[in-house]
Protein backbone atom coordinates (compact mmCIF):
# COMPACT_ATOMS: atom_id res chain seq x y z
CA UNK A 1 0.00 0.00 0.00
CA UNK A 2 1.62 3.08 -1.02
CA UNK A 3 -0.20 5.54 1.49
CA UNK A 4 -0.40 3.60 4.57
CA UNK A 5 -0.92 6.62 6.85
CA UNK A 6 -4.02 7.68 4.29
CA UNK A 7 -2.69 11.40 4.22
CA UNK A 8 -3.73 11.63 0.81
CA UNK A 9 -7.37 11.29 1.33
CA UNK A 10 -7.04 14.13 3.95
CA UNK A 11 -8.55 17.15 3.85
CA UNK A 12 -5.67 20.00 3.84
CA UNK A 13 -7.25 21.53 7.11
CA UNK A 14 -6.87 18.74 8.65
CA UNK A 15 -3.03 18.53 8.25
CA UNK A 16 -1.60 20.11 11.37
CA UNK A 17 -0.36 19.77 14.67
CA UNK A 18 -2.47 21.27 17.06
CA UNK A 19 0.12 21.54 19.83
CA UNK A 20 2.52 23.05 17.76
CA UNK A 21 0.36 25.83 16.97
CA UNK A 22 -0.60 26.03 20.49
CA UNK A 23 2.70 26.74 22.00
CA UNK A 24 2.98 30.08 21.67
CA UNK A 25 -1.19 30.22 23.36
CA UNK A 26 0.25 28.47 26.08
CA UNK A 27 3.04 30.42 27.06
CA UNK A 28 0.96 33.45 26.99
CA UNK A 29 -1.57 31.48 29.20
CA UNK A 30 1.49 30.64 31.59
CA UNK A 31 2.31 34.35 31.87
CA UNK A 32 -1.29 34.69 32.51
CA UNK A 33 -1.57 32.73 34.93
CA UNK A 34 1.96 33.44 36.84
CA UNK A 35 0.15 37.26 36.76
CA UNK A 36 -3.09 36.35 38.27
CA UNK A 37 -1.54 34.55 40.92
CA UNK A 38 0.69 37.14 41.93
CA UNK A 39 -1.99 39.87 42.14
CA UNK A 40 -4.54 37.74 43.82
CA UNK A 41 -2.88 34.60 45.55
CA UNK A 42 -5.57 32.31 44.27
CA UNK A 43 -2.96 29.33 43.35
CA UNK A 44 0.67 28.76 43.80
CA UNK A 45 3.83 28.78 41.61
CA UNK A 46 7.49 28.16 42.99
CA UNK A 47 10.48 28.75 40.41
CA UNK A 48 11.91 25.41 40.78
CA UNK A 49 9.40 23.50 40.51
CA UNK A 50 7.81 25.39 37.73
CA UNK A 51 11.36 25.31 35.89
CA UNK A 52 11.30 21.12 36.11
CA UNK A 53 7.85 21.26 34.95
CA UNK A 54 9.25 23.56 31.94
CA UNK A 55 11.98 21.12 31.39
CA UNK A 56 9.90 17.69 31.08
CA UNK A 57 7.83 19.16 28.75
CA UNK A 58 10.39 20.32 26.30
CA UNK A 59 12.40 16.93 26.43
CA UNK A 60 8.58 15.65 25.90
CA UNK A 61 8.97 17.51 22.38
CA UNK A 62 12.76 15.71 21.70
CA UNK A 63 11.61 12.39 23.04
CA UNK A 64 8.27 12.53 20.07
CA UNK A 65 11.17 13.59 17.71
CA UNK A 66 13.52 10.81 18.36
CA UNK A 67 10.66 8.10 18.82
CA UNK A 68 7.49 9.13 17.36
CA UNK A 69 8.40 6.98 14.87
CA UNK A 70 6.93 4.17 16.93
CA UNK A 71 4.06 5.04 16.78
CA UNK A 72 3.67 6.44 13.14
CA UNK A 73 4.98 3.06 12.16
CA UNK A 74 2.23 1.05 14.47
CA UNK A 75 -0.38 3.48 13.10
CA UNK A 76 0.60 2.72 9.21
CA UNK A 77 0.81 -0.78 9.82
CA UNK A 78 -2.38 -1.54 11.44
CA UNK A 79 -4.11 0.58 9.22
CA UNK A 80 -3.11 -1.66 6.24
CA UNK A 81 -5.49 -4.11 7.87
CA UNK A 82 -8.35 -2.32 8.49
CA UNK A 83 -11.57 -3.10 8.90
CA UNK A 84 -12.96 -0.48 7.29
CA UNK A 85 -12.77 2.90 5.13
CA UNK A 86 -14.11 5.54 7.38
CA UNK A 87 -13.87 8.68 5.15
CA UNK A 88 -13.09 12.15 6.27
CA UNK A 89 -16.65 13.40 6.96
CA UNK A 90 -18.60 15.58 9.24
CA UNK A 91 -20.01 11.90 10.49
CA UNK A 92 -16.61 10.26 11.02
CA UNK A 93 -15.32 13.59 12.70
CA UNK A 94 -18.00 13.38 14.88
CA UNK A 95 -17.63 9.77 15.83
CA UNK A 96 -14.06 9.83 15.94
CA UNK A 97 -13.84 12.50 18.51
CA UNK A 98 -15.72 10.66 20.90
CA UNK A 99 -13.91 7.27 19.99
CA UNK A 100 -10.57 9.12 20.87
CA UNK A 101 -11.83 10.27 24.15
CA UNK A 102 -12.66 7.00 25.12
CA UNK A 103 -9.55 5.69 24.41
CA UNK A 104 -8.04 8.14 25.77
CA UNK A 105 -9.78 7.59 29.06
CA UNK A 106 -8.82 3.92 29.06
CA UNK A 107 -5.05 4.90 28.65
CA UNK A 108 -5.28 7.47 31.22
CA UNK A 109 -6.93 4.53 33.55
CA UNK A 110 -4.44 2.36 32.77
CA UNK A 111 -1.65 4.01 33.38
CA UNK A 112 -2.41 4.93 36.59
CA UNK A 113 -3.57 1.03 37.73
CA UNK A 114 -0.41 -0.73 35.88
CA UNK A 115 2.96 -0.24 36.92
CA UNK A 116 4.39 -0.38 33.44
CA UNK A 117 2.37 3.16 32.23
CA UNK A 118 2.26 4.34 35.32
CA UNK A 119 6.56 4.91 35.04
CA UNK A 120 6.08 7.32 32.77
CA UNK A 121 2.66 8.59 33.35
CA UNK A 122 4.35 9.18 37.26
CA UNK A 123 6.07 12.18 35.82
CA UNK A 124 3.14 14.55 34.67
CA UNK A 125 2.19 13.71 38.60
CA UNK A 126 5.27 14.39 40.19
CA UNK A 127 4.57 17.87 41.06
CA UNK A 128 3.13 19.25 44.21
CA UNK A 129 1.81 22.27 42.77
CA UNK A 130 -1.11 22.88 40.20
CA UNK A 131 -1.02 25.52 37.84
CA UNK A 132 -0.45 25.59 33.94
CA UNK A 133 3.13 24.05 33.90
CA UNK A 134 2.06 21.56 35.46
CA UNK A 135 0.08 20.24 32.69
CA UNK A 136 3.67 20.46 30.63
CA UNK A 137 5.35 17.92 32.80
CA UNK A 138 5.23 15.28 30.46
CA UNK A 139 6.87 12.46 30.52
CA UNK A 140 10.16 11.19 28.02
CA UNK A 141 9.26 7.50 27.95
CA UNK A 142 5.41 7.23 26.22
CA UNK A 143 6.63 6.33 22.76
CA UNK A 144 9.56 3.46 23.90
CA UNK A 145 6.76 2.24 26.61
CA UNK A 146 4.21 1.80 23.89
CA UNK A 147 1.78 3.86 25.47
CA UNK A 148 0.02 4.73 22.01
CA UNK A 149 -1.61 0.48 21.74
CA UNK A 150 -4.92 2.38 23.66
CA UNK A 151 -5.47 3.99 20.49
CA UNK A 152 -4.46 1.36 17.79
CA UNK A 153 -8.07 -0.28 17.88
CA UNK A 154 -9.02 3.11 16.52
CA UNK A 155 -7.27 2.94 13.36
CA UNK A 156 -8.03 -1.03 13.09
CA UNK A 157 -11.37 -0.06 12.83
CA UNK A 158 -11.02 2.27 9.85
CA UNK A 159 -10.84 5.66 11.01
CA UNK A 160 -8.01 7.39 9.40
CA UNK A 161 -4.47 7.66 11.21
CA UNK A 162 -4.12 11.24 10.90
CA UNK A 163 -7.40 11.71 12.29
CA UNK A 164 -7.07 9.99 15.40
CA UNK A 165 -3.77 12.35 15.42
CA UNK A 166 -6.08 15.12 15.19
CA UNK A 167 -8.00 14.77 17.93
CA UNK A 168 -5.14 13.13 20.04
CA UNK A 169 -3.77 16.45 19.59
CA UNK A 170 -6.73 18.67 19.92
CA UNK A 171 -7.52 16.78 23.58
CA UNK A 172 -3.64 17.49 24.74
CA UNK A 173 -4.64 20.94 23.91
CA UNK A 174 -7.74 21.07 25.64
CA UNK A 175 -6.42 19.58 28.88
CA UNK A 176 -3.29 22.01 29.00
CA UNK A 177 -6.09 25.01 30.50
CA UNK A 178 -7.81 22.60 33.04
CA UNK A 179 -4.34 22.40 35.25
CA UNK A 180 -4.99 25.16 37.44
CA UNK A 181 -6.27 26.97 40.91
CA UNK A 182 -7.62 29.93 39.01
CA UNK A 183 -11.14 28.79 38.04
CA UNK A 184 -13.46 27.23 40.95
CA UNK A 185 -16.44 25.48 38.92
CA UNK A 186 -17.80 26.31 35.67
CA UNK A 187 -21.71 25.36 36.30
CA UNK A 188 -23.53 22.73 33.99
CA UNK A 189 -20.18 22.36 32.06
CA UNK A 190 -19.64 20.45 35.03
CA UNK A 191 -21.50 17.51 34.25
CA UNK A 192 -19.98 17.02 30.72
CA UNK A 193 -16.76 18.65 30.30
CA UNK A 194 -13.69 17.73 31.93
CA UNK A 195 -12.64 20.90 34.24
CA UNK A 196 -10.53 22.34 36.48
CA UNK A 197 -12.11 20.99 39.48
CA UNK A 198 -12.88 17.69 37.94
CA UNK A 199 -8.60 17.51 37.00
CA UNK A 200 -7.78 19.18 40.56
CA UNK A 201 -9.53 15.72 41.81
CA UNK A 202 -7.48 14.02 39.56
CA UNK A 203 -3.98 15.23 40.59
CA UNK A 204 -4.74 15.45 44.79
CA UNK A 205 -3.48 12.79 47.37
CA UNK A 206 -6.23 12.87 49.65
CA UNK A 207 -7.39 9.22 49.66
CA UNK A 208 -10.83 9.77 48.76
CA UNK A 209 -9.22 11.64 45.54
CA UNK A 210 -7.25 8.62 44.16
CA UNK A 211 -7.90 6.62 41.30
CA UNK A 212 -10.82 9.37 39.71
CA UNK A 213 -11.75 11.52 37.22
CA UNK A 214 -9.25 9.86 34.38
CA UNK A 215 -11.30 11.94 31.59
CA UNK A 216 -10.03 13.50 28.20
CA UNK A 217 -12.29 16.17 27.23
CA UNK A 218 -15.66 15.01 28.62
CA UNK A 219 -15.72 13.71 32.12
CA UNK A 220 -19.05 11.29 31.26
CA UNK A 221 -16.74 8.84 30.97
CA UNK A 222 -16.04 8.44 34.64
CA UNK A 223 -19.67 8.86 35.30
CA UNK A 224 -19.88 5.85 33.24
CA UNK A 225 -17.40 3.91 34.32
CA UNK A 226 -18.08 4.49 38.42
CA UNK A 227 -14.53 7.12 38.43
CA UNK A 228 -15.77 10.10 38.83
CA UNK A 229 -15.25 11.72 42.54
CA UNK A 230 -16.16 15.43 42.76
CA UNK A 231 -14.51 18.28 44.54
CA UNK A 232 -15.44 18.76 48.38
CA UNK A 233 -14.69 22.45 48.84
CA UNK A 234 -14.54 21.20 52.35
CA UNK A 235 -11.27 18.91 51.47
CA UNK A 236 -8.82 20.99 49.21
CA UNK A 237 -6.79 18.99 47.38
CA UNK A 238 -2.84 18.07 48.59
CA UNK A 239 -1.11 17.41 44.88
CA UNK A 240 1.37 15.38 44.43
CA UNK A 241 2.15 11.59 44.51
CA UNK A 242 1.88 9.42 47.57
CA UNK A 243 5.88 9.57 48.13
CA UNK A 244 6.64 12.98 46.87
CA UNK A 245 9.86 13.61 44.51
CA UNK A 246 13.32 15.19 46.76
CA UNK A 247 14.24 16.36 43.37
CA UNK A 248 13.87 18.87 40.68
CA UNK A 249 16.33 17.39 38.27
CA UNK A 250 14.19 16.13 35.19
CA UNK A 251 16.40 13.40 34.43
CA UNK A 252 15.61 12.12 38.26
CA UNK A 253 11.67 13.11 37.49
CA UNK A 254 11.34 11.26 34.35
CA UNK A 255 13.22 8.00 35.21
CA UNK A 256 13.22 7.19 38.69
CA UNK A 257 9.86 4.97 38.55
CA UNK A 258 11.86 3.03 35.38
CA UNK A 259 14.84 2.33 37.70
CA UNK A 260 12.70 1.25 40.87
CA UNK A 261 10.90 -1.11 38.43
CA UNK A 262 14.32 -2.63 37.34
CA UNK A 263 15.34 -2.45 40.47
CA UNK A 264 11.84 -4.73 41.62
CA UNK A 265 12.45 -6.97 39.03
CA UNK A 266 16.54 -7.69 39.46
CA UNK A 267 15.20 -9.17 42.91
CA UNK A 268 11.86 -11.24 41.55
CA UNK A 269 12.26 -14.70 42.49
CA UNK A 270 9.77 -16.00 39.65
CA UNK A 271 7.72 -15.05 36.64
CA UNK A 272 4.63 -14.21 38.85
CA UNK A 273 6.55 -11.33 41.09
CA UNK A 274 7.94 -10.52 37.50
CA UNK A 275 4.37 -9.70 36.49
CA UNK A 276 3.08 -8.57 39.50
CA UNK A 277 5.81 -5.68 39.74
CA UNK A 278 5.27 -5.15 35.78
CA UNK A 279 1.72 -5.23 35.26
CA UNK A 280 0.53 -4.75 38.88
CA UNK A 281 -0.81 -1.57 40.83
CA UNK A 282 1.42 0.53 41.49
CA UNK A 283 2.86 -0.23 45.17
CA UNK A 284 2.37 -4.04 44.41
CA UNK A 285 5.01 -6.05 46.24
CA UNK A 286 4.90 -10.01 46.68
CA UNK A 287 5.38 -9.42 50.38
CA UNK A 288 2.29 -7.16 50.79
CA UNK A 289 4.66 -4.12 52.65
CA UNK A 290 3.91 -1.84 50.14
CA UNK A 291 0.61 -0.02 49.76
CA UNK A 292 -1.36 0.13 46.58
CA UNK A 293 -3.80 3.13 45.93
CA UNK A 294 -6.52 1.06 46.23
CA UNK A 295 -5.00 -0.43 49.72
CA UNK A 296 -4.67 3.29 50.93
CA UNK A 297 -7.86 4.24 50.06
CA UNK A 298 -9.53 1.18 51.69
CA UNK A 299 -7.63 1.99 54.87
CA UNK A 300 -8.73 5.42 54.92
CA UNK A 301 -12.31 4.68 54.83
CA UNK A 302 -11.98 2.44 57.67
CA UNK A 303 -10.27 5.02 59.21
CA UNK A 304 -13.31 7.26 59.12
CA UNK A 305 -15.59 4.54 59.55
CA UNK A 306 -14.16 3.57 63.27
CA UNK A 307 -14.20 7.31 63.72
CA UNK A 308 -17.60 7.50 62.83
CA UNK B 1 7.95 19.11 9.57
CA UNK B 2 11.06 19.98 7.82
CA UNK B 3 14.62 19.52 10.03
CA UNK B 4 14.46 23.39 9.94
CA UNK B 5 11.69 23.95 10.81
CA UNK B 6 12.31 21.53 13.76
CA UNK B 7 15.06 23.06 15.14
CA UNK B 8 13.33 26.49 14.88
CA UNK B 9 10.10 24.83 16.87
CA UNK B 10 12.63 23.81 19.51
CA UNK B 11 14.94 27.02 19.64
CA UNK B 12 11.34 28.76 20.16
CA UNK B 13 10.33 26.04 22.44
CA UNK B 14 13.44 26.51 24.45
CA UNK B 15 13.28 30.43 24.25
CA UNK B 16 9.78 30.02 26.06
CA UNK B 17 11.05 27.71 29.06
CA UNK B 18 13.79 30.51 29.71
CA UNK B 19 11.41 33.38 29.87
CA UNK B 20 8.70 31.89 31.86
CA UNK B 21 11.31 30.52 34.45
CA UNK B 22 12.92 34.02 33.90
CA UNK B 23 9.71 35.24 34.64
CA UNK B 24 8.37 33.13 38.09
CA UNK B 25 11.98 34.20 39.28
CA UNK B 26 10.83 37.66 39.12
CA UNK B 27 8.05 38.00 40.64
CA UNK B 28 8.64 36.31 43.51
CA UNK B 29 7.68 32.89 43.26
CA UNK B 30 11.04 31.69 45.31
CA UNK B 31 9.24 31.14 48.68
CA UNK B 32 11.37 28.44 51.16
CA UNK B 33 9.34 25.99 53.21
CA UNK B 34 11.08 25.63 57.01
CA UNK B 35 10.98 21.98 58.68
CA UNK B 36 10.60 22.74 62.22
CA UNK B 37 8.79 19.49 63.40
CA UNK B 38 9.16 16.09 61.85
CA UNK B 39 6.19 14.40 63.45
CA UNK B 40 3.83 16.72 62.62
CA UNK B 41 5.19 15.67 58.89
CA UNK B 42 4.59 11.65 60.01
CA UNK B 43 1.93 12.21 62.68
CA UNK B 44 1.00 8.60 62.40
CA UNK B 45 4.86 7.33 62.76
CA UNK B 46 6.14 7.38 66.45
CA UNK B 47 9.48 8.95 66.50
CA UNK B 48 12.44 7.81 69.05
CA UNK B 49 15.04 10.06 67.47
CA UNK B 50 15.03 12.91 65.70
CA UNK B 51 17.27 16.02 64.41
CA UNK B 52 16.78 18.59 62.26
CA UNK B 53 18.59 20.61 59.74
CA UNK B 54 19.78 23.98 61.74
CA UNK B 55 17.83 26.25 58.58
CA UNK B 56 14.99 24.05 58.50
CA UNK B 57 15.95 22.63 55.38
CA UNK B 58 15.74 19.16 55.91
CA UNK B 59 15.42 16.33 59.00
CA UNK B 60 15.69 12.90 59.77
CA UNK B 61 14.39 10.63 62.58
CA UNK B 62 14.44 7.57 63.65
CA UNK B 63 10.98 5.51 64.17
CA UNK B 64 10.21 3.11 67.19
CA UNK B 65 10.82 0.18 64.49
CA UNK B 66 14.23 1.11 63.22
CA UNK B 67 13.04 3.28 59.90
CA UNK B 68 14.29 6.43 58.66
CA UNK B 69 11.88 9.28 58.36
CA UNK B 70 14.04 11.55 55.72
CA UNK B 71 12.03 15.15 55.00
CA UNK B 72 13.70 17.38 52.63
CA UNK B 73 12.59 21.35 51.30
CA UNK B 74 11.32 20.89 48.11
CA UNK B 75 11.21 24.88 47.19
CA UNK B 76 8.01 25.76 48.87
CA UNK B 77 6.95 22.26 49.75
CA UNK B 78 8.63 19.25 52.06
CA UNK B 79 9.05 15.78 50.35
CA UNK B 80 9.39 13.06 52.80
CA UNK B 81 10.36 9.25 52.89
CA UNK B 82 10.01 6.33 55.44
CA UNK B 83 12.34 3.48 54.66
CA UNK B 84 14.41 1.25 56.12
CA UNK B 85 17.86 1.62 57.14
CA UNK B 86 18.85 -0.51 54.16
CA UNK B 87 17.70 2.08 51.65
CA UNK B 88 20.56 4.15 53.20
CA UNK B 89 23.42 3.70 51.19
CA UNK B 90 25.65 6.26 52.54
CA UNK B 91 25.68 8.25 55.52
CA UNK B 92 28.69 11.12 55.59
CA UNK B 93 29.26 13.15 58.72
CA UNK B 94 31.91 15.51 57.90
CA UNK B 95 32.05 18.20 61.39
CA UNK B 96 28.56 19.55 61.41
CA UNK B 97 27.33 18.31 58.12
CA UNK B 98 25.40 15.29 57.48
CA UNK B 99 24.82 13.87 54.24
CA UNK B 100 22.39 10.46 53.42
CA UNK B 101 22.87 8.96 50.90
CA UNK B 102 20.12 7.14 49.07
CA UNK B 103 19.78 3.98 46.17
CA UNK B 104 16.28 5.69 45.65
CA UNK B 105 16.53 7.82 42.23
CA UNK B 106 13.77 10.30 42.75
CA UNK B 107 14.70 11.08 46.43
CA UNK B 108 18.81 10.91 46.31
CA UNK B 109 20.23 12.29 49.37
CA UNK B 110 19.44 14.61 52.39
CA UNK B 111 21.98 17.08 53.39
CA UNK B 112 21.54 18.70 56.75
CA UNK B 113 24.02 20.70 59.45
CA UNK B 114 23.84 20.27 62.90
CA UNK B 115 25.69 21.26 65.87
CA UNK B 116 26.99 18.75 67.23
CA UNK B 117 25.57 15.78 64.59
CA UNK B 118 23.62 13.44 67.11
CA UNK B 119 25.27 10.33 68.35
CA UNK B 120 22.59 8.08 66.82
CA UNK B 121 23.25 9.28 63.63
CA UNK B 122 26.94 8.42 64.45
CA UNK B 123 25.74 5.18 65.36
CA UNK B 124 23.73 4.48 61.93
CA UNK B 125 26.80 6.10 59.41
CA UNK B 126 28.96 2.84 61.02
Amino acid sequence: MSDPLRTLDAPGWAQFDPVTLAVPLFVGLIIAEMIYVKATGKGRYETQDAGASLMMGFGNTIAKILFGALAVGAFALVSQHRLFDIPWAWWSLILCFFAEDLAYYWFHRISHERRWFWASHVVHHSSQHYNLTTALRQTWTGQVSLTFVFWLPLVWIGFPPLMVALFMGISLVYQFWIHTEAITRLGPLEWVLNTPSHHRVHHATNPRYLDANYAGVLIIWDRLFGTFVAEDSQEPPRYGIITNLGAFNPVRIAFHEWVGLWRDLHQAKNLKEVLGYTLGPPGWSPDGARLTTAQIKAEALRGEQSVR
Amino acid sequence: MSLVQTLQFQAFAAAGVALLVGLSFALGFRARARIEDLQYLAPTTPLVETVLDADGRAGVGLTADGRLLLAKVMGADIAVRTTPLSAVSRIAIKGEDVVLHLADLGFPKVRLRASPPPLWLGRLAK
